[in-house]
């Protein structure tokens, strides 16, 4: 077990080198990150030459993504960073100097600096010290729209979604097993029919429609109706300080959303898969011994039906972010969802990057543990 | 007898028959026992009227009418009036009976009090009493003269809160009548002055005489129902733009009264100078003093005895507007004494110094000459034709019956063509995932080999990232520039064919395992093995012998496909990173429902519903077809 756990974690790695470099070249050739700098009249060449160059984007691309995995504070570049002032015929600030040739010009603050003419103009020379680690040693790098250590800005947010998705998680798998299991004890009933039509009907809802439905609904027509109604924007009200019941309050549409069409998806399996053990020979047997329905439901059925799904939901873990982001947006929650959508359009890449490589790690570690759990719950399955 | 199997034509026959007894069984089965499935049929029911709206609705509509904004209707709810054909009858509403309660002379007592207290300029006065703007287009519609009268000043009064053509009140900056008396209701002033002394004038920006004045007008004005009066105005035009576009001639813009105060040989006067300036070449000048492109242009529109020498000048000067002297070339000029060389060498690089001056004097003495009025008015009068035909043919029967946008398209037109390209992307990307999961699955399959494991964990690699996060980034990197292209004889954005492709590429994975498995179990058919024996290529045996025994999962897995794409598609203009404007989708119009979903429901409640029931329709085909075609009953 050992050994397979191992070999899966290995071969994990191309993969997560595989999506890095293809995730890295969709968002450098995404756009310029920069690129409004060029619009502003107040921020002059070089200005946007050195905001340019402390990115690394005046690299070419292979350079750029060796420099992400490796970082580049062992190399110190030179950069020319034109003058702005209108310079006469063979000087630089004052000081005579000729074409091609480099003077150290004392100025007036008594900073000495570098100057070189070339091509008929004034430049500065400045020497740019790396300072990325790299991704191997730690450093995900700057967040370009926002200016602070991706890492810090990936952590404000990441608990927020991580509230959400795990509340509805549980949610799911409560109300899925809940509603499954009570189906397939009554199968063909009223209840049974009326579930099974809702859940065909939620299940090709697309999320947003659950979501704008219900806000809709409990939100905007409950306040209309004077009924207590729920909130809609972000994760605590604006006038309260933060307590629990604020923020349960805030997560309850939300959490429903989300939950809505996984819980009717699940069901029709939960019942199915409990129908196909319900009618097999062992709960037969079961029966026939004299043991109690309660026990046979819940211990010797369940047990077994739940097998398939445990694979299925454990898969599907990472894939709630996927719900989570259409939910954030539509209610404002401030969670990765809505970090990731930002940064795609403000094309921060190394936003993105980090954020798209901590979902494959999460997808293939949660395939690892579905794996896993797999063969510790049903004693026939063997990795070698 | 001896054994068919073992002989070589045997074999051979066998191997067709078989084939041919399963397809065959296959296109019986479907129509069998698909019918049996009750909610197989509904699906195929709800989507066949989906398809007959999409396909349909188009033969009533044109395209343009979809994506051609309307200024005078935005936000409309849905409404089923255009079905009743009731186009509003000033008669029958109820602002005849309002307006009895008034008399004439306490109209224009408001009319005067307005521009007393700064609300309305005197020459918005004078207009409204003239009725030039469209309060004439109640002539004829009642014998009244007293309530025609009333209802000029009221309508004009009301009008004054659309953009009243370039005055400005100087004292409170576009504060025009309607919004200069909403804002000061007696409660908020109340309020305020509660709060302190002079907070009022702070929070308005009058002094608080005219605060004050403001507020008994205001009192007034309420005491004599004509804040009702205003009310039902408003319900009546709103109703009366959905049946009909209002006609504007040169009577109601005016036209006549500024041609009387032409004199011709100025007229050509202006003309020449034109032609001399280089707006105009000689031909286009000897065309407008002849007439020949203007003379008939206006002939229905004049009265039998219109003065000879008003008419030349009219002919003239519609062909200076035919010629677009005013508009496009003159009309940006600044006038003399608002000209800085600078800015205009900047705008207008193709004339010299000297050229500008003269078409900065050029511009102000065409202004004096009034020409210039003439020209602007009879330019709205050819817009508001343009607008008339384009409603005449824009069927007036379900109108708004969806409601319309924040730019006042009408919302069942873009449903009609969205839904056209949301099926369109749904059916295409399924067909490109289908051919790519297809082809990927019998290749691993049968192959197998390092070729197999390949292919096999690039499907891994590729569902190791959530579909969603990945189709967002190839959409951000492909889909930034919004141009348009000509598909199929329709213009759409190139988005929407990145949209299919990044669709189409990231679905065809699932099929593929499918494939691959039931290609590993085919492989050792007795049927494959006596085709191999007899000698068939691979190529042969994959695609008619293997291919053949696929078709149900592809099917099935085509039809649900579809479901995924259009959701998809919606998911991802939901977010806006789907298909761009002009071109229209289900998830498109979703996606601009988001600014107030409670006030403007039917914005996101009519696309979503159609995606849930096209989904949803598809769902039961598929499932239907799936136990239609489930190879454990084929026997």
């Amino acid at each position: 077990m050992g050994q397979y756990i191992l070999r899966r974690l290995l071969q994990a790695i191309p993969l997560l080198i595989i999506i890095t470099v293809i995730v890295f070249f969709l968002m450098k050739t995404a756009g310029d990150p920069l690129a409004e700098l060029a619009l502003d009249p107040r921020i002059t060449e070089s200005d946007r030459i050195l905001a340019r160059a402390e990115y690394g984007l005046d690299d070419p691309l292979p350079t750029q993504f060796l420099n992400w995995l490796v970082g580049d504070d062992w190399r110190s570049r030179e950069l020319q960073l034109p003058i702005q002032q209108e310079s006469t015929e063979g000087t630089c600030l004052g000081t005579p100097i000729n074409e091609g040739e480099r003077v150290t010009i004392t100025l007036d603050n008594g900073t000495e600096q570098e100057t070189l003419l070339q091509n008929g103009r004034c430049y500065r020379v400045v020497y740019l010290q790396g300072t990325a680690r790299g991704i191997l040693r730690g450093d995900f790098g700057d967040s370009i729209a926002r200016g602070r250590p991706v890492l810090e800005v990936i952590g404000a947010v990441l608990p927020n979604t991580l509230l959400l998705g795990i509340t509805s998680y549980l949610v799911i798998i409560t109300f899925a097993f809940s509603l499954g299991i009570f189906q397939a004890l009554r199968q063909y009933s009223f209840f049974d029919n009326l579930i099974t039509t809702f859940s065909f009907i939620l299940v090709s809802m697309p999320i947003f429609l659950v979501a704008l439905l219900s806000v809709y609904i409990f939100a905007v027509q409950f306040r209309k109706w004077g009924l207590p109604y729920l909130p809609v924007q972000g994760m605590y009200s604006v006038n309260t300080d933060g307590s629990v019941g604020d923020l349960a309050r805030h997560m309850i549409l939300p959490v429903f959303c989300i939950a809505a069409i996984s819980v009717a998806g699940y069901s029709r399996f939960v019942r199915a898969s409990m129908l196909e053990v319900i009618n097999s020979d062992y709960v037969r047997t079961a029966r026939a011994k004299g043991l109690g329905e309660r026990r046979i439901t819940y211990v010797h059925a369940l047990k077994n039906a739940s097998l398939p799904l445990v694979t299925l939901m454990g898969l599907d873990i990472p894939f709630i972010l996927t719900g989570a982001i259409v939910t954030e947006r539509i209610f404002s929650w401030p969670g990765m969802g809505t970090l990731f959508l930002e940064s795609l359009n403000r094309l921060d890449y190394a936003v993105v990057i980090t954020f798209v490589l901590m979902l494959a790690i999460a997808v293939v570690l949660f395939q690892l543990i579905t794996d896993i759990l797999y063969a510790v719950l049903d004693p026939r399955v063997r990795y070698s | 007898m001896t054994d068919v199997s073992t002989t070589p034509n045997g074999i051979a026959k066998l191997s067709t028959e078989t084939k041919h007894a399963k397809a065959e069984t296959m296109a019986t089965l479907i129509r069998r026992r698909f019918l049996r499935h009750r909610m197989a049929v509904v699906g195929a029911s709800i989507m066949g009227a989906i398809i007959l709206f999409v396909v349909g609705g188009a033969l009533f509509y044109g395209e343009a009418e979809g994506n051609t904004p309307d200024p005078t209707a935005p936000f409309v709810p849905p409404t089923l009036d255009s079905l009743y054909n009731a186009a509003p009858i000033l008669a029958e509403s109820e602002i005849p009976v309002l307006l009895g309660l008034v008399t004439y002379d306490q109209t224009l007592a408001l009319l005067d009090e307005a521009v007393q207290f700064g609300m309305i300029t005197e020459r918005d006065r004078d207009a409204i009493l003239a009725g030039t703007e469209n309060a004439n287009r109640f002539d004829g519609t009642t014998e009244d003269t007293d309530l025609l009268n009333k209802l000029k000043i009221f309508e004009g009064l009301r009008l004054t809160r659309v953009q009243y053509t370039g005055i400005a009140n100087p004292n409170f900056a576009n504060d025009t009548f309607w919004i200069a008396l909403q804002r000061f209701n007696p409660d908020a002033v109340a309020r305020l002055r509660a709060q302190g002394e002079g907070r009022a004038e702070a929070e308005f920006g009058v002094t608080n005489e005219i605060i004050d004045a403001r507020v008994m007008y205001l009192e007034e004005f309420k005491s004599l129902g004509a804040d009702q009066i205003m009310a039902e105005l408003d319900k009546y035009a709103i109703a009366e733009s959905r049946f009909q576009v209002t006609q504007v001639t040169l009577t109601t813009e005016g036209v006549f009264e500024r041609l009387a105060e032409l004199d011709l040989a100025v007229v050509q006067g202006v003309v020449e100078k034109s032609e001399q300036l280089g707006l105009i070449t000689a031909t286009e000048k000897q065309n407008i003093l002849n007439g020949v492109e203007s003379a008939s242009t206006y002939n229905d529109q004049v009265p039998a005895d219109f003065p000879i020498e008003q008419m030349q000048v009219l002919t003239i000067i519609e062909g200076l507007r035919f010629y677009g002297v005013w508009t496009g070339n003159l009309d940006r000029f600044p006038v003399p004494d608002r000209l800085t060389l600078d800015t205009a060498r900047v705008n207008f690089p193709q004339y010299s110094d000297e050229q500008i001056t003269a078409l900065s004097n050029f511009r102000k003495e065409f202004q004096d000459t009034k020409v210039h009025h003439v020209v602007s008015r009879l330019n709205k009068i050819a817009e508001a034709e343009e607008k008339v035909e384009a409603a005449n043919t824009f069927r007036t029967r379900f109108r708004h019956v969806m409601g319309t946008d924040q730019v006042g398209r009408d919302l069942l037109v873009r449903m009609i063509y969205g839904g056209q390209i949301s099926l369109m992307i749904g059916i295409t990307a399924v067909a490109i995932s289908i051919s790519l999961g297809t082809i990927v699955g019998l290749v691993s399959g049968y192959f197998g080999g390092w070729i197999g494991a390949l292919l096999m964990r690039i499907v891994e690699a590729l569902l190791a990232i959530p579909s969603l996060v990945l189709l967002l980034l190839l959409s951000n990197a492909l889909s930034r520039s919004a141009t348009t292209t000509n598909i199929l004889g329709r213009e759409l954005s190139t988005t929407v064919i990145v949209i299919v492709l990044i669709i189409g590429l990231l679905g065809w994975m699932g099929l593929s395992r499918i494939v691959r498995s039931l290609v590993l179990s085919l492989k050792e058919q007795e049927f494959v093995v006596a085709a191999r024996t007899l000698g068939a290529s691979d190529m042969r045996i994959i695609f008619k012998h293997i291919l053949p025994n696929c078709i149900a999962p592809i099917v099935v897995s085509a039809t649900l496909g579809i479901g995924g794409a259009i959701i998809t598609e919606a998911y991802l203009s939901f977010l806006g990173f789907g298909v761009q404007e002009p071109t229209a989708t289900w998830g498109n119009i979703l996606n601009r429902a988001q600014g107030d979903i409670a006030r403007y429901w039917w914005m996101w409640l009519f696309p979503g519903v159609f995606i849930t029931l096209t989904v949803l329709s598809i769902n039961f085909i598929g499932d239907g077809l799936r136990d239609a075609l489930d190879p454990r009953s084929l026997r």
